[in-house]
């Protein structure tokens, strides 16, 4: 059993300053039919780059930029964008999902989503433990998956040059794997956070 | 070893197999998306042309993220400065929408 560490950026809004961003933060999504992987502290992985983006078109460029390190056990981690093994057992069980689905109610079968497979296990996992044992879902989306360029001629095979969207949601009952909490934008924010945790370091306190 | 993949697929498979058709859609029902509530269903069908109210989500609630579904009676829903506006479809929102962001009767809660 090992342990991984991914690096997160989580958007949200700047109010309340960098003092209460990060006593509260990151914040848990809504549990509504919005999210991509359904309720949890949403953050974009390894680059700041799509927490930008985000705060962009999501906030009217209003934002602010919380950078976390989240720590799993490997196990409880869906990893979709970097395991193979993952992506094979998400695929079976969505493929259980919507064969169950036609079986009982075929017109629903066409419209269900991502979104719905992850929150009817994630239900079923409340009753039987081990049905969906994980505690944190890694995706990314095909946008852009057009850009590509052949591996050596002769061969159609090809390497997809996208910035591929990859999004870590990580469930609620793993709010302790968030730690190493700091703002990262805007630059007061960013200030404010160093000005905090020196403190806290001179004071000998955990800086989460 | 068992993997918790392999553990969770044989779990899967175990209760695909006894689950009824009835619960089985029951849950599905209570978890797919648009399974939020729909406007009418807080503000009735008798309303004029558009309704608004607050979102008490706090400080960090996200604009683009209410759980409300349109409905036959509310075409549009916009979002201005925490406020959500339903519109029948051909209402003025250009007119209506600084007035009725200041006036809002309704709050719903998260």
């Amino acid at each position: 059993m090992s342990r991984i560490s991914i690096t997160g950026f989580h958007t949200c809004k700047p109010g309340g300053g960098a003092s209460y961003l990060l006593e509260e933060g990151p914040f848990l999504s809504k549990d509504n039919d919005r999210q991509w992987l359904t309720q949890g502290y949403y953050f974009w992985t390894d680059s700041d780059y799509f927490a930008h983006k985000w705060g962009e078109d999501g906030y009217g460029g209003d934002y602010a930029i919380m950078r976390c390190q989240v720590r799993l056990d490997s196990n409880l981690l869906l990893d979709l964008v970097g395991s193979v093994v993952s992506q094979q057992s998400f695929l079976r069980l969505v493929q259980k999902f919507q064969s169950h689905l036609r079986k009982v109610n075929r017109d629903e079968a066409a419209n269900a989503t991502v979104s719905d497979c992850i929150a009817y296990y994630r239900k079923m996992e409340e009753r039987v433990n081990g049905v969906f044992p994980y505690s944190a879902i890694k995706a990314q989306d095909s946008r852009d998956f057009g850009n590509e360029i052949k591996f050596i001629n002769g061969s159609q095979d090809k390497l997809s040059l996208a910035v591929s969207r990859q999004q870590l949601c990580l469930f609620k009952r793993a709010v302790e794997s968030i730690g190493d909490k700091a703002i990262v934008y805007p630059e007061t924010l960013s200030e404010d956070s160093d000005r905090i945790a020196r403190a806290r370091a001179e004071q000998g306190g955990d800086d989460d | 070893m068992t993997s918790v993949h392999e553990k969770s697929l044989a779990l899967v498979d175990e209760l695909f197999a006894s689950v009824s058709d009835e619960q089985f859609m029951a849950d599905y029902e209570s978890v797919k998306s648009g399974a939020g509530p729909l406007l009418t269903d807080f503000f009735g069908a008798e309303l004029d042309e558009y309704a608004c109210f607050d979102i008490d989500y706090g400080p960090q609630h996200l604009d683009y993220s209410i759980p409300l579904q349109f409905s036959e009676n509310f075409t549009y829903i916009h979002f201005w400065d925490g406020v959500a506006i339903a519109s029948r479809e051909g209402a003025s929102m250009d007119t209506n929408f600084s007035a009725a962001a200041n006036d809002c009767p309704y709050s719903l809660a998260a």
